[in-house]
């Protein structure tokens, strides 16, 4: 039941296509109110046709006041008075031979009251072809069917009212589906519709925000010209429309802090510009410190690198001077072994010296025993007279040679003596000086020492200046790299100047409003 | 309002038969005929009584009475002298029979 229900919901809403459809009824309406009267009169020669005129005009008056109903009201009104004329058409025939042929008009009404597009109407429709069959089966039967019984009456009644059934169940379901796609294309008209309000009252918006942006887009251009020509001080004072209103403040916002940011720019400029100005003179007192003291720099260099040769110099000397010295220490070594060989010889001599004064010893007491045998020999010679007077002279002169040798031996030995202590003296002496020399040769070590570590210390300190030369030389050279840096900072640091200059030139074409009341004083 | 229209409606349609009644072909001669009259004019047994019909039954309704119709004229008389219809008797005998 309630599939039924909602089956035939379509009918239950009684929606009626308002329009079109019940023109066409009323026109068939209008069409259908002579017609009876003209068939009684005519057709059928009946002198109470004024009757179905007066109800035909009575029924054409009342579906002439159906405009003024209510949609649902007037199809039931409309579908009653089309189906009262064909009640009225079929009555205007009575008793001619074509009545039969009036009921037709009945199923062509249906079709015509289906165009209503109200389900309700129709079945309405239908329930008075029913009721009208059924009154006329019912109570006058001849009129409908001549000259059958009740029972066979009533079967024919149902055979119209299956066929009935079927047109309007036919007409319904074609009803159904008009009903669908007039639905469908309301929604889509309403859908068209919306979006034709929707299009006009976009439209009518759009013309007028035209016309707004065309008021705003005119004062952005005035305000916009005074931006370009630099004038600062343009803000918009007049409120916009609300939804510019927030651009009006945006650009009063952008012109403000272009305004803010101008007047930081000129500040900073003229703060570049002075910075630029001490930085250049800094950076020429540096030049010219950078320039003196990379010449300072190559002169102390050049005087490093003579020291350096200097000290070389000097290194290779107490070289030299060690090689000397090595030199002296083996001559002083071989001096000492001189001088202890000389010790030796002296000894030597000492010794031989003592074995002559030995031999001068024998010699004295030889000349003394000749000395004396002369003497003898001179007593002898005496005794002898004259022949021992030859004896006597050679005895003399044996003894004069024997005193010559003691004296000599005497002398000799007195020389010997002499030449003992002197070679004692010289013992000594060469001792010492063996002494002196070992002593010259510890000294000439250890000064050999001290002057290999002169010599080891002056090519330290060559090394050393050699790198402090090198040190001095790459100082020089990034003296310079920097005194070049200095002239370039210089040159950027006037670039820089010139720069500011020119952008405080181009900062003076605006005006603007001076942070704090101070307005910027621009030095081109 | 839709009740009311429908239920007239109906009630219309249903009371088409007398249309049928009324409306149709005078009754032929010599046959049972209705006469109605208006309700403030003369009666209908006068109104047949005038126009020389003679009238049938002894049962009388106020605007209408049964006659047996006469000669060929008799419906033109009984529309002269006041009827508003002549209806077919025998139809109201289906009528009443019914």
């Amino acid at each position: 039941m309630q599939q039924l229900k909602s089956n035939l919901s379509w009918l239950a809403e009684g929606t009626s296509f308002v329009g079109n459809e019940s023109a066409a009824l009323k026109v068939c309406s209008w069409v259908m109110i002579p017609v009876p009267a003209l068939a009684a009169l005519i057709l059928n020669d009946l002198s109470t046709w004024w009757i179905f005129a007066a109800i035909s005009i009575g029924l054409g008056v009342l579906t002439d006041q159906t405009k003024s109903m209510q949609p649902d009201t007037r199809d039931y009104v409309l579908s009653f008075c089309f189906v009262a004329h064909c009640i009225l058409f079929t009555a205007s025939l009575t008793g001619h031979p074509w009545q039969m042929d009036t009921h037709m008009l009945f199923f062509a009404a249906l079709a015509i009251v289906s165009t209503l597009g109200n389900p309700m109407a129709l079945l309405f429709a239908t329930a008075l072809v029913a009721v009208h069959h059924l009154s006329f089966s019912i109570v006058i039967p001849s009129l409908v069917y001549p000259g059958g019984d009740l029972l066979s009456n009533l079967a024919r009644t149902v055979l119209h009212a299956v066929i009935v059934l079927m047109e309007t169940g036919v007409l319904l379901i074609s009803m159904k589906l008009r009903s669908e796609a007039r639905a469908e294309v309301l929604l889509q008209q309403e859908a068209v519709k919306a979006q034709a309000e929707a299009a006009s009252i976009a439209e009518a918006t759009a013309i007028e925000n035209q016309r707004y942006a065309a008021q705003v887009v005119a004062v952005f251009g005035e305000h916009l010209a005074e931006l370009a020509r630099g004038n600062l001080n343009c803000e918009i004072p007049q409120n916009f429309p609300a939804e510019y209103e927030q651009l009006r403040e945006t650009f009063n916002a952008t012109v403000a802090a272009l305004n803010e940011t101008i007047n930081e720019v000129v500040a900073a400029s003229m703060g570049i510009d002075d910075t630029a100005k001490d930085v250049t003179r800094a950076s020429e007192d540096m030049s010219r410190r950078s320039e003196s003291q990379a010449a300072t720099l190559e002169e102390t260099a050049a005087a490093i690198a003579e020291m350096t040769a200097s000290v070389r110099s000097a290194a290779e000397g107490a070289r030299n001077v060690e090689q000397v010295m090595g030199q002296a220490r083996t001559e002083a070594e071989q001096s000492g072994a001189i001088v202890r060989n000389a010790v030796v010889a002296v000894q030597a001599i000492e010794s031989s010296a003592k074995k002559i004064a030995q031999i001068i010893n024998v010699i004295d007491e030889i000349a003394f025993q000749t000395n004396l045998l002369a003497l003898n020999a001179g007593v002898e010679a005496a005794r002898a007279g004259d022949a021992g007077r030859g004896f006597a002279v050679v005895a003399t002169e044996v003894r004069g040679l024997a005193q010559r040798s003691a004296d000599a031996a005497t002398e000799i030995k007195q020389l010997i003596s002499d030449s003992t202590q002197q070679v004692d003296k010289g013992v000594l002496l060469v001792r010492n000086a063996g002494e002196s020399i070992g002593q010259i040769v510890h000294r000439v070590n250890e000064i050999s020492g001290l002057v290999t570590n002169i010599s080891q210390g002056a090519m330290e300190q060559a090394n050393g200046l050699n790198e402090i030369n090198t040190g001095m030389r790459e100082l020089d050279q990034a003296t310079q790299r920097n005194s070049a840096m200095v002239e370039e900072a210089t040159s950027a640091c006037k670039a820089l100047h010139t720069d500011a200059s020119r952008l405080a030139g181009l900062m003076s074409r605006f005006q603007i409003r001076a942070s704090g009341g101070r307005m910027p004083k621009w030095v081109a | 309002m839709n009740g009311f229209v429908m239920g007239s409606s109906v009630v219309a349609v249903a009371l088409s038969p007398l249309l049928a009644l009324f409306a149709a072909a005078p009754p032929p001669e010599g046959g049972v005929a209705l006469v109605v009259a208006a309700p403030w004019g003369k009666a209908a047994a006068q109104v047949a009584q005038d126009a020389h019909i003679q009238e049938i039954g002894p049962e009388r309704a106020p605007i209408g009475v049964l006659v047996k119709l006469g000669d060929e004229g008799s419906v033109t008389r009984l529309y002269e002298n006041g009827a508003w219809f002549v209806v077919n008797g025998q139809r109201i005998l289906e009528l009443c029979s019914s």
